[in-house]
């Protein structure tokens, strides 16, 4: 798959999606959005081809019901605000933190909707590595959103056939890759995993109960997985300081913690 | 810290108070960490080079002069390339030479066949005089270490190659050698195990009960021989299912060991060994190999479902949840 294409569609299946956590957890966000129904839509021109089904055009459109959200990834037929772009690298360039400039429609219709919708996309921002919020309540969305995203990103990311995730995954038996992240401070924890089965892969929030960890990554606290997140300590330096502990196959884990870097680097 | 650090160190420690206390390895200090003992303790310590069969008669001439010698290196060599002298010049003497076997089992993973060791319990327990310890983690092998010193006789401590969770959160659990400590209780089935299944099965148990309603006792049978025939066969009377799980062959190891308890009482039980069963194993990272071989949480769990005849759903939901 084309590359520029394959990150498109990882912002549109695991990035989107994570707008959810400061919908649901940001206090800001949530009020903002609670009374708004609206779909607004990301796209870009693309050549055609097998990669995009033949289309011109490829994008996502983001549909907001009263603090939900649902992501669907096809144009659809009258949002209420468009961000179009040129180019899928140019939509790839504005969603991973750098500059480029979209044609919007509908901002002088909605400017309202506008306006709250760069908000959500700042928000997005926060998982980026050179993002370091000193605010607590920040600091737990970055670690709680970073881990969503990258968890169905890696799911993605063996969907959309990339080669090596593809012969990482197929020989697997059924398999998690657990992640917790101890947050005393509040009523539960950040969890999400990764499944894997004879190349399948699946991404979850929470624990998965039915079946015990291959690997667990078990971040110390959301100071510990943004020391982590942040390279401020290298993997095995996290480990060692007590970051995170590993539980179970410290091969896989360095594996799929190579994946995790591969896709940082294609969404950052 | 790992299994063999903490062999290290205590060694050191021990080696404080005891000065009869010599180690000795088969030029693999550093990989089976008797090189902590080196360090602390150079003029006790000896590397015969690669040549276990001197390492072993080594050892023999060394006790039978009063000392207590730590022989270490990989399991797979101290049980099969020295099994000889292990037998006969330690065990038939009843020499008091401790040998501490690391990388057994599987562990040794991706270095194969020729490094594993999964017959080293069935020849041990089979030599008279020697005590057999698998320890579930670095803590119970400090324990052990400590426990076995002042045995009068040999004796053998299996553990693996480093990477092993721990189990125990502190040495004071009552370690006792020759007797098992319930780890999970449970009165539908009983699983014993030993070494690194021990986490493993207490974790099967954990899922056991939540997703299938089932209780399951876990035994950590870390002394081999003398097996505590008390505590399998309350297991047998009160739990009427027994699961041995071990990463060794079927044949001659813990379930072996169980077997024979259960046998000679004339009690019957359901039963059923996991390990490996009368083959060698595949070559392959460690966990892959527990995976395969079923000894990792879900085997185990797959195998008490097998043994209890309980139906299980398999999850097919693919769905991202997003």
């Amino acid at each position: 798959m084309d590359r520029e294409i394959m990150i498109a569609k990882l912002f549109f299946r695991a990035a989107f999606p994570v707008m959810k956590v400061p919908l649901a957890d940001d206090p800001a966000i949530t009020n903002a959005w609670k009374d708004v129904k609206a779909t607004v839509q990301f796209s870009a021109d693309c050549e055609p081809g097998p990669d995009t089904d033949g289309q011109s055009r490829i994008g996502a459109c983001l549909h907001f019901d009263n603090g939900s959200l649902e992501v669907v990834e096809e144009l659809c037929e009258s949002p209420d605000l468009t961000l179009h772009f040129g180019s899928v690298k140019a939509m790839n360039t504005l969603l991973s933190g750098g500059m480029a400039l979209p044609r919007i429609r509908g901002g002088l219709k909605h400017p309202g909707l506008l306006v709250k919708m760069l908000t959500l996309l700042m928000r997005l921002t926060l998982m980026l590595p050179t993002n370091r919020p000193k605010d607590p309540v920040k600091r737990y969305l970055k670690v709680k959103m970073s881990i969503y995203m990258i968890t169905t990103a890696l799911s993605n990311y063996n969907r959309l056939g990339d080669p090596k995730m593809r012969e990482w995954t197929a020989n697997q038996p059924d398999r998690i890759y657990q992640f917790t992240i101890a947050t005393p401070e509040r009523d539960d924890n950040i969890a999400a995993y990764l499944r894997i089965r004879g190349g399948r892969t699946k991404s979850g929030r929470g624990v998965y109960t039915r079946r015990r960890p291959f690997v667990h990554f078990r971040f110390s606290s959301v100071d510990g997985a943004l020391k982590v997140l942040l390279k401020e300590v290298e993997f095995v330096q996290g480990v060692e300081s007590g970051c995170v502990a590993i539980d179970g196959s410290p091969e896989y884990a360095a594996k799929l913690n190579d994946f995790m870097a591969v896709i940082q680097g294609m969404m950052t | 810290m790992t299994a063999r650090e903490i062999y290290g160190r205590v060694l050191s420690d021990l080696s404080d108070k005891d000065p009869r206390i010599v180690g000795l390895s088969a030029d693999l200090a550093k990989s089976t960490s008797i090189a902590i003992f080196e360090k602390h303790a150079p003029e006790r310590f000896f590397n015969v080079g690669i040549a276990e069969q001197n390492l072993m008669g080594v050892a023999a001439g060394m006790a039978k002069v009063g000392l207590i010698p730590f022989a270490s290196t990989f399991a797979a060599f101290a049980s099969m390339r020295a099994c000889e002298q292990v037998r006969t010049d330690i065990c038939y003497q009843n020499l008091p030479v401790k040998i501490i076997a690391t990388h057994g089992g599987m562990s040794f993973g991706a270095a194969g066949t020729t490094h594993h060791c999964t017959e080293d319990l069935a020849i041990m327990r089979s030599f008279a005089n020697m005590t057999v310890v698998v320890p579930a983690d670095g803590i119970e092998t400090a324990n052990a270490v400590r426990a076995v010193k002042d045995l009068p006789g040999p004796a053998y401590i299996r553990i693996g190659r480093g990477f092993e969770p721990p189990f125990y959160e502190n040495e004071n659990y009552g370690f006792q050698l020759g007797k098992a400590v319930e780890v999970h209780p449970g009165t539908d089935l009983t699983i014993i195990a030993c070494g690194i299944t021990v986490l493993q099965a207490v974790e099967a148990a954990k899922s056991l009960k939540e997703i299938d309603g089932l209780s399951v006792r876990v035994l950590n049978m870390h002394t081999i021989k003398p097996i505590d025939r008390e505590a399998i066969m309350k297991a047998v009377v009160e739990t009427r299912r027994i699961l041995t799980v071990e990463e060794h062959s079927v044949l001659g190891g813990l379930g072996g060991a169980v077997a024979d308890v259960i046998a000679e009482s004339g009690k019957g039980c359901a039963f059923s060994k996991a390990g490996l069963q009368d083959e060698y194993a595949l070559v392959g990272y460690p966990e892959d190999l527990y995976a395969h071989y079923k000894l990792d949480a879900n085997g185990i769990i797959e195998q008490v479902r097998a043994l209890l005849k309980v139906e299980f759903e398999e999850d097919e939901d693919w769905n991202d949840e997003v």
